[in-house]
């Protein structure tokens, strides 16, 4: 026992100088002795050793599993909030590529075109050819206010006549095929079938009108807006109506805000108050830029 | 915090690593490249590190807080076990410590004696539960004799000494023991 409280003295550096080196002359010469104190060392180090085991063991088992796997950022709102954003702005571009659209009114709600007065040219059932090949064209150039209330409210011209036309005439008669290029919107084709018209239907002021339609379809707006304007200064003319209608509708097209006002203005006065575009000039006057 | 780890022992250093420890993933997670495993073995080699430390009288005042201490040692473990381990940053006290610009005055263990671990721990298990028990209360606990006998219900001080006693000879006698038998 005292041998053992004088090492364990030793190894907790507890002796005094003089008993330290005491002990240490000891060790130098008694070998049992140097065997019993190493012995005692080797205990307590196992001691020491297995304690740290318990007490890691003690410390693992407060540790829910899964405790030391990194809590990696949570990047899942940050990918949501922007497939959000991306779809808000597809649905806002789609929304505002829609508005730039002619609107798709039903052929039956179409404006009967006043034809009481177009002797050489019959009715026809309905057709209304809409104009995706025109409005593709629209869209490559400079968007302006103007343009985009031009897309808004312009529909390809049709009537019921121009089919019974169709079929009025020899399949391969010019007209014919002048007037079926048209409602194909082909306006390209359309427009050269009008060069093989005769001298006398190029100056028919109802072919013209179609003629204009088909350059306006071309994106050919000047020479459209050429034509309507002959045709709108003929107070007599069958195309009045449509004319005034199409050269306000083009006269926006090419950014002339101040004459399409004039021309909606005309409709909206039209003396005989049955003007079939009234309504759709009176509600593009009470647009901003036009006001 | 120091004296009360001392007094309160490993209640103390349970409140220290539940203040700590998500601290210390997060801190070790931006460094070092290491599985979840190897935080956890840095983290309690930190702690029990601390604890032994501090017990045993080695360590009674830090120049730094509690966590920059568990951190340089856990981050100077990690170190240790994977010398190629990618380090990302490397710029608070505990990196410091870690690359010896600041004294900390603590050092790792090699774990040198992870093979004699078995074999230890057999020796320890051949003791009783109460020996084992008594022999780290004083050992490694760092309790004095009077300690342990008002932790314990021995009669006297006395016979917490003789106990001590017999279980450390008996450790020896198992040690011996196996030595011998691994000898032959």
């Amino acid at each position: 026992m005292e041998e053992h409280d004088l090492i364990e003295k030793y190894l907790r550096g507890e002796l005094s100088p003089e008993a330290q080196q005491a002990f240490e002359n000891r060790l130098a010469t008694d070998a049992a002795f140097r065997e019993a104190t190493e012995l005692h060392q080797e205990a307590l180090d196992a001691l020491r050793r297995g304690a740290r085991e318990e007490l890691k063991a003690t410390l693992k088992s407060r540790w829910e599993p899964g405790t030391f796997n990194p809590k990696r950022p949570v990047y899942w709102p940050f990918w949501l909030a922007g497939g959000l954003l991306v779809l808000a702005g597809l649905w806002f571009w789609q929304s505002e590529r829609q508005s730039d659209m002619p609107p798709q009114i039903p052929v039956n709600q179409l404006p009967p075109p006043d034809t009481t007065h177009r002797a050489q040219v019959p009715k026809t059932p309905n057709s209304a050819p809409p104009a995706p090949q025109q409005t593709e064209e629209l869209f490559q150039q400079p968007n302006t206010e103007a343009r985009k209330l031009y897309a808004a409210n312009f529909t390809p011209y049709s009537s019921s006549e121009l089919n019974i036309l169709v079929r009025a005439f020899p399949e391969n008669d010019p007209f014919s095929l002048f007037v079926k290029a048209y409602l194909a919107q082909d306006y390209k084709k359309a427009l050269t079938q009008f060069d093989a018209q005769s001298d006398e239907d190029k100056n028919n002021e109802n072919i013209l009108f179609l003629k204009a339609m088909a350059l306006l379809g071309d994106n050919q707006t000047s020479a459209a807006l050429a034509i309507l304007d002959k045709i709108c200064s003929d107070k007599t003319s069958t195309y009045l109506p449509d004319a005034q209608w199409y050269a306000g509708l083009a006269c926006l097209k090419k950014n002339d805000v101040k004459a399409a006002k004039r021309y909606f203005k005309e409709i909206v006065n039209s003396k005989n108050g049955n003007h079939p575009y009234a309504g759709q000039a009176k509600d593009l006057l009470l647009n901003p830029l036009l006001k | 915090m120091l004296a009360e780890l001392r007094q309160g022992r490993v209640a103390c250093l349970t409140q220290i690593d539940d203040a700590c420890r998500q601290k210390f993933i997060s801190w070790a997670g931006k460094r070092f490249l290491v599985t979840p495993n190897d935080l956890e073995d840095a983290w309690q080699e930190a702690l029990t590190h601390f604890y032994e430390n501090v017990v045993s009288g080695k360590l009674v005042s830090l120049n730094c807080s509690i966590a920059t201490y568990l951190f340089a040692v856990a981050g100077k473990y990690l170190m240790n076990m994977n010398r190629k381990m990618r380090r990302i940053l490397w710029h608070d006290q505990a990196d410091m410590a870690m690359l010896g610009q600041k004294t900390l005055g603590f050092s790792i263990e090699t774990d040198a004696w992870e093979e004699e671990r078995g074999q230890l721990n057999i020796a320890l298990n051949k003791l009783s539960e109460k020996c084992r028990k008594l022999l780290y209360y004083r050992h490694f606990d760092g309790f004095s004799i009077p300690e342990i006998k008002n932790m314990t219900d021995f009669a006297s001080e006395n016979a917490v000494s003789v106990h001590l006693f017999n279980c450390l000879e008996n450790l020896k006698k198992i040690i011996r023991g196996d030595k011998n038998k691994s000898i032959s």
